[in-house]
């Protein structure tokens, strides 16, 4: 009995420092989008838009195509192994020192047996981790939604976390203590072909088929970054409530969930002409 | 006196062990819930699997194919459930005839697009991994698609029993990206633009369905 309760004790403090505290994955309800500068957000993903059309979705094409996969793999993997320094600071800010510890594994083995990491020897599987993850981690709220000109979509919080990691990130320090210039601005123009070349198809798909890009792309960008937060954990993933518990007329029981689809089950029978 | 004390020991262990576990209801319904969860599988599998047969089927012309996929659809998903949570708040202020209507458009709108998606698809592989229970009546049916390029592609599939015991498909997620929530911020932010009103996406509905069909 008092083992147990020790051992739910201890579940509980691990749940508390392992749980980012502003994504408690207990409130499975998925909170509205919050986008109070909407309008300005849409000028701007209209003009991020037209920029790509004009310049990196050509530019990515010809990547793509005159390339060979093995040197495009090469360059993800270079990209990668750069921003290695930065996850581990990240990581270990988060307290997640197993994850550290593959950041290092993965730079080191990669930099020295790979070629200065063109090619992936350790075949770590590693989240990636950003400044902006680490202050969710923290308990900072994500903040309003936030297109950035040419960095596209982000919440206040990353967009924050992207400005630090300008100044903190170790690779970009040691070019600026070596006076190479624009060692950020060349990895970022780089990541942004690197990625542009990879989601090609699959951006144009969601373009094509969505009645609302913007609002697509902004919940697509939400969850995705939600599931960073939590690196992906399958248990911690929060799924949306596909309950109806906004409804003035959803009943008051315990066990919601199940009684609400019942309930709206009915309602949904009642209400719909049967289609068929 | 101490084989009487190992007697006392084991029965106390039996009580403790033993008994409650035949006594509850859980150990009795322990073998449903594993059919179930097999079952969630299965359902998930076949689908899969018909649907790249019909998909790839290359008699088949492109109506063909839509009228194969609608009937894959109708079987195996909720889409009455998931177009209502889809609509979220707007569904209570509809009238009969718009939810109607918006049932019958969503669940179209759905086909022409994820017809196109799997279609393209096609000869990659869905690999199913396992099944986890979510709630008393849900599973997560958690599945692979594996490409020739680049990493494997997470894919979840949300199983849920209904009122008369069948078990429907109510949500897919896609690298820990639910589309019922994706299409339902979509839907919400298209109503929003038109004042709010349900017809405004109808007729949007309506629109990018004439322009994918064509």
């Amino acid at each position: 009995m008092l083992s147990g309760c020790i051992a739910t004790l201890a579940l509980g403090l691990l749940g508390g420092c392992t749980t980012p505290p502003g994504e408690d994955p207990a409130n499975v309800v998925y909170n509205e989008v919050q986008d109070p500068i909407e309008p300005l957000n849409r000028y701007f993903f209209d003009v991020n838009n037209a920029l790509d059309a004009l310049a990196l979705k050509p530019v990515a094409h010809i990547y793509n195509e005159a390339l060979p996969d093995a040197v495009q793999d090469s360059v993800t993997n270079f990209l990668n192994n750069l921003s290695q320094p930065m996850y581990f600071l990240n990581n270990i800010a988060q307290g997640d020192l197993d994850g550290a510890g593959d950041n290092m594994g993965s730079f080191f083995t990669n930099t020295f047996l790979g070629f200065g990491g063109l090619f992936d020897i350790a075949q770590i599987d590693y989240d990636e981790e950003d400044l902006g993850q680490t202050f969710a981690v923290w308990g900072i709220p994500e903040g309003p939604y936030l297109v950035l000109p040419v960095l596209g979509p982000n919440t206040s919080r990353e967009a924050v976390g992207i400005a630090g990691e300008y100044f903190i990130d170790p690779v970009n320090l040691i070019a600026r203590n070596n006076d190479v210039d624009n060692v950020p601005l060349y990895r970022g123009a780089a990541h942004a072909i690197d990625f542009r070349s990879r989601s090609l198809e699959s951006l144009d798909e969601i373009e094509k088929n969505s009645i609302d890009f913007y609002a697509t792309v902004r919940s697509l960008y939400r969850q995705n970054r939600k599931s960073e937060i939590l690196d992906g954990e399958g248990d911690l993933t929060p799924l949306p409530d596909i309950s109806f518990e906004q409804d003035e007329d959803a009943p008051l029981a315990t066990d919601r969930v199940s009684l609400l689809f019942q309930e709206d089950e009915e309602t949904v029978r009642r209400s719909v002409p049967s289609t068929k | 006196m101490t084989l009487r004390k190992l007697l006392v020991v084991s029965v106390a262990a039996f009580t403790l062990t033993v008994a409650p576990a035949l006594v509850s209801p859980s150990f009795f319904s322990a073998h449903a819930e594993a059919s179930s969860e097999k079952s969630a599988t299965a359902l998930v599998e076949n689908l899969g699997k018909e649907a790249v047969t019909l998909l790839s089927n290359e008699k088949l012309d492109a109506d063909a194919k839509r009228a194969g996929f609608d009937k894959l659809v109708s079987r195996d998903f909720d889409m009455n459930l998931i177009g209502r949570f889809v609509l979220g708040k707007h569904w209570r202020k509809a009238s009969s005839e718009q939810k109607s209507e918006y049932q019958e458009l969503f669940k179209r709108y759905i086909i022409t697009t994820y017809q196109k998606r799997i279609g393209e698809y096609s000869g990659e592989n869905l690999t199913i991994l396992k099944a986890k229970p979510l709630n008393k009546n849900e599973y997560l049916v958690k599945s692979q698609i594996i490409r020739p390029k680049g990493p494997p592609i997470k894919l979840d599939w949300r199983v849920r029993t209904n009122k008369s015991g069948e078990q429907k498909i109510v949500d897919i997620v896609v690298e820990n990206v639910s589309m019922a929530l994706t299409h339902r911020d979509e839907f919400s932010s298209v109503i929003s633009k038109n004042g709010g009103n349900v017809d405004g996406l109808i007729s949007t509905l309506k629109k990018h369905i004439a322009a994918a069909e064509s």
